[in-house]
């Protein structure tokens, strides 16, 4: 890839030059993505890996700016129950990090129903972000909560959009990087809450995987690097969860 | 005829006798009383629930201006049960429950679904009412009239377990459908059969009109209190309404007391998850005055009988015919509804108060559920167990934890801690948790003793029905602490509460480490342990240290002559912790996790591995275990020999699973789907999480539809697959003697011989 080709807003993790920001890390990711910019949302959904990535980003977010970090604290809002702890201390090991100082420095919540989503993401997350100097914010299966069966169409509907629009904001305003993550459903993919958060994206991808490696799908990406082409598939073997 | 006192005229009037039922009507409640000399009386009490609202004080104040309902007031309450204060909030008075979601829905809007907050919008009213008045079903009592509504005094007390119920009448209802195969809706009632104690009617002349005027007359006049039925919820009522409908008979088809004709409903029943398990739940059908309880789908009265239901309506304040149809755990959240109405604490309509914000290192700490040892794979002699008894409920309500407890705002310095975390435990106030299980865990306990002390066998067995009926809540307590739509839940309690536990757990096991013990297997609360020489006193006396040493109730389950940790089926070098089977020294076989415990296992199976167990359990110990496997395997033999020759009757061979989704997203073609398939065709209506039986014809059919045949498609020339059925006998066998290193072929093999 020739570096000398991206836009200004759309620079390699190891630019010397980048704005602050946060990557992924790994030639396929910062070769599909750049760094995730302060103020954007970037939206991963499909497979497990989603939220794989998710934990990764926490803990990338942690290292020094000079490679491709954030420095300060991440938060981690769980709307499935599925953030790990054990798969972040790997993580952190991979990088050579403190697990122990990395695991003291994602501060998790969990959301068993898009009530409680809604409340940590238009009432909490503002006031964390101020609070514990957070730059980076995942959002673990920000979507299913408002797909319970239990909960009316018409109410999940208006408690998504307070979420969405609460989170939309904070993004903007407090610059910080959000990620948002959910697992491929047919349901949650005909739902109107997909497009809604798919339209509010700076960048979107799918995941997708064929046996012990991932395919990643860059869907949309705002700073539309000229040398990537949307839809564009790259395959990379994630690190997996412990059994 | 029922006696009424709906409208008093001058002078009171009362009535003394039992609460059967109550329900809401045009702004009052009505209630049934059941009298001492066995009949009935109609009390109408002119009564209306209320919705809370809470926000900031010009914003309700705004709110109020908007409604125009009668008797809108502002009121102090508790918004939140771990609020220091009251805080002013706007009550409106409604008419019912569906009123009082759509106004609760029409506030969220105006409010821009931030101003406000709902509250007491879904709570059933004819329990707001039990708790209002501090009354509870079947309830022995006294109400008089008074001018401004009933006044009740009660004669009964929920504590009470030697407790008199009414002089019930009941009857059991069956319908027969004009069909061939499955009966349908569109199929004409062929015969209607009431059982009524010994008498039974059976209503098979006339047309079908006939048919149904003849069980409306004789419901009227047999009056029953209970009506019984099988399936009445998802097939009986249902189909009754419909015939009606086809006779232009609906508005005379009365079942209850009340004179308003039985409907059907265009909804359907509700699948849900529960444990990982998806269920269904049909929609049940609520008869007014009367009391309808579904034999099939009622679980609690499948498992506890109406005197577990009685138990559970009493202790938890909620309708019985509302808990023979309807999940445990609202059963026992209505126990904790009580308690927060009483203390002027408002219920949330939806829950938005989420987790505590912790660190990953904190989570990876707390989430870690409960202690558990792996067991040694393999027989071992003489182990002894012990149990906790009702170790989590005893350790939210001795540690106090609840929602709003744990973690609280007021007692930072709190001298009470979680172990392992340091969360703070509330010292001022006692949580609506422990408060709702108080009741439960001492009748439990009272229950039990009378048990030991009762002769009449039909004595002993009311109160072991009604011991188990609080069981299944007290298990449900622990649960819904983490449950995220339980009210007074929350997931630091539910961290809190399996901390505690795993700490006792390491008490009981350094204690019984320094009495010389082995710990061979323990998990959550039961601990199997191993000393040499050890008789029944010593484990009695470590019983006794352990409960002196954490005040919690423990018990001594007895002394196994041998017992059998069984590896898992796919790696076989790994222990699973809840599978097991062994013999006590009296003789009492105890088996978990293997064939005779599935769900799913046809009765052919169940009988062999029984009959199997039953061989083995003659064993004294290992040595002669050893000796007596042979004689086991010959019991294999004779299930293979009578599987093979076709022996075995069809009832023995169906298989029960349940539907983990709806049909249509099955992509593979696994035997339920299949044979729920065949349901569907058949045009019955089959959901996710109901179960479905069927029997494996041909398991090697290349066309899968071929494979397998729903039980009710069944008839008497329905083959079945030998192989497949050996099979599964083999592997069962296996799984018992795998760690006498019996494989499947291995025991194929030695059936072959012959």
């Amino acid at each position: 890839m020739q570096t000398s080709l991206l836009p200004l807003n759309y620079l390699r993790a190891d630019s010397p030059n980048r704005l602050e920001g946060v990557s992924f890390g790994g030639e396929v990711f910062d070769s599909l993505f750049g760094k995730l910019n302060l103020g954007h949302l970037v939206f991963l959904h499909g497979t497990q890996r989603c939220l794989d990535l998710s934990e990764l980003l926490c803990v990338r977010a942690q290292l020094a700016l000079r490679e491709g970090g954030l420095e300060p604290k991440a938060v981690f809002i769980d709307g499935g129950n599925t953030f790990d702890p054990c798969l972040i201390a790997e993580y952190a090991e991979q990088l050579s990090l403190d697990s122990d100082k990395v695991l003291e420095n994602i501060l998790v919540s969990r959301a068993f129903t898009c009530h409680q989503l809604t409340s940590l993401i238009a009432n909490n997350l503002k006031p964390w972000i101020d609070r514990l100097n957070i730059k980076l914010a995942a959002i673990s299966n920000i979507l299913e909560p408002y797909c319970d069966p239990d909960i009316a169409k018409k109410q999940s509907s208006i408690f998504f959009k307070v979420a969405l629009n609460s989170l939309v904001n904070t993004i903007r305003e407090k610059k910080i990087v959000a990620i948002g993550t959910s697992l491929d459903d047919e349901h949650i993919r005909k739902n109107s809450f997909f497009k809604q958060i798919a339209y509010h994206s700076n960048i979107i991808a799918k995941l997708e995987d064929y046996g012990d490696s991932t395919i990643v799908i860059l869907e949309k990406h705002l700073a539309n690097p000229p040398n990537i082409l949307l839809n564009e598939r790259k395959r990379y073997v994630p690190v997996t969860r412990a059994e | 005829m029922p006696k009424s006192i709906a409208s008093p005229k001058g002078c009171a009037q009362s009535v003394k006798g039992w609460i059967l039922d109550l329900y809401p009507k045009e702004n009052a409640m009505v209630i049934w009383i059941k009298m001492e000399k066995g009949n009935t009386a109609r009390l109408v009490d002119r009564w209306q629930y209320s919705i809370y609202v809470s926000g900031n004080h010009s914003d309700l104040i705004d709110l109020a201006k908007q409604i125009p309902i009668d008797g809108v007031a502002l009121e102090e309450k508790y918004v939140r049960p771990e609020d220091p204060d009251k805080s002013m909030v706007l009550r409106i008075p409604v008419s019912n429950s569906r009123e009082a979601e759509e106004l609760a829905e029409k506030i969220l809007v105006y409010g821009g679904y931030k101003r406000f907050r709902l509250y007491n919008v879904d709570v059933k009213p004819n329990q707001m009412y039990l708790y209002e008045k501090d009354i509870f079903p079947f309830a022995f009592a006294h109400a008089t009239q008074r001018p401004d509504g009933l006044e009740w005094r009660l004669l009964d007390s929920q504590e009470e377990v030697e407790y008199r119920t009414p002089p019930l009448k009941e009857l059991t209802l069956k319908v027969k459908a004009a069909s061939e195969r499955i009966p349908k809706f569109t199929d004409e009632i062929k015969e209607i059969d009431i059982n009524f104690g010994s008498e039974s009617i059976r209503i098979d002349s006339g047309d079908e009109l006939d048919k149904l005027m003849t069980l409306v007359k004789s419901i009227q006049q047999l009056d029953p209190d209970i009506i019984y039925t099988p399936n009445g919820d998802e097939f009986l009522f249902p189909y009754l309404a419909r015939r009606a409908i086809e006779n232009e008979f609906s508005e005379k088809l009365v079942i209850g007391r009340e004179r308003s004709p039985l409907r059907v409903s265009g909804e359907k029943g509700t699948s849900y998850v529960s444990y990982g398990q998806v269920h269904y739940r049909p929609l049940p059908t609520r008869l007014l005055g009367r009391i309808h309880i579904d034999m099939v789908n009622s679980l609690l009265y499948c498992d506890c009988g109406l005197q577990g239901l009685i138990e559970v309506a009493r202790i938890c304040r909620i309708p019985v015919q509302r808990v023979s149809n309807t999940t445990i755990g609202t059963s026992m959240t209505s126990a904790q509804l009580y308690h927060a109405v009483r203390n002027d604490i408002l219920i949330p309509w939806v829950k938005a108060d989420p987790e505590d914000l912790k660190t990953a290192r904190e989570l990876l700490i707390a989430d870690r559920g409960g202690f558990s040892h792996e067991p040694k794979v393999g027989i071992h002699d003489r182990v002894g167990e012990l149990d906790f008894t009702s170790l989590y409920p005893m350790l939210m309500l001795k540690k106090n934890l609840s929602a709003e407890t744990v973690r609280c705002k007021c007692c930072a310095d709190s001298t009470e801690r979680v172990p392992e975390l340091g969360y703070n435990i509330c010292e001022k106030r006692k949580g609506i948790v422990p408060r709702s299980i108080e009741l439960l865990l001492r009748k439990r306990t009272k229950y039990k003793e009378l048990i030991r002390e009762a002769s009449d066998p039909s004595l002993r067995l009311l109160y072991e029905k009604r011991r188990s009926a609080l069981k299944w809540i007290l298990v449900c307590a622990f649960g819904y602490l983490g449950f995220k739509n339980a009210r007074f839940g929350k997931i630091d309690a539910h961290i809190a509460t399996c901390a505690f536990a795993r700490q006792t757990f390491l008490k009981a096991t350094r204690l019984a480490e320094e009495r010389g013990f082995e710990l061979i297997h323990g998990i959550v609360d039961s601990l199997w342990l191993k000393k040499r020489g050890a008789t029944e006193s010593d484990f009695i006396e470590l019983r006794d240290e352990i409960y002196r040493e954490t005040e919690l109730p423990i018990s001594f389950e007895g002394v196994y002559r041998w017992i059998v940790f069984l590896p898992s089926e796919t790696r076989r070098n790994l222990p699973v912790l809840t599978r097991y089977y062994g013999v006590f020294m009296d003789g009492r076989i105890k088996a978990r996790g293997i064939a005779t415990r599935r769900h799913d296992t046809p009765e052919v199976v169940r009988k062999c591995v029984e009959e199997m167990l039953k061989v083995l359990a003659k064993g004294e110990d290992s040595s002669d275990f050893y000796n007596r496997v042979p004689e086991s395997i010959d019991v294999l033999k004779k299930y293979v020999q009578a599987l093979k020759s076709r022996r075995i009757e069809l009832d023995d061979l169906f298989i029960e699973r349940r539907l983990s989704r709806e049909v249509y997203e099955y992509r593979h073609e696994v035997l339920q789907a299949i044979a729920a398939k065949q349901l569907v065709r058949e045009k019955v209506e089959v959901r996710a999480g109901q179960s479905i039986s069927f029997i494996i014809i041909d398991g090697e059919n290349r066309f899968s539809k071929n494979k397998v045949l729903a039980t009710e498609l069944v008839d008497e020339y329905t083959p079945y697959d030998v192989d497949r059925y050996l099979e599964l006998l083999f592997s069962s066998a296996a799984t018992i003697l795998t760690p006498f290193s019996y494989t499947a072929p291995d025991l194929k093999r030695a059936a072959g011989k012959l």
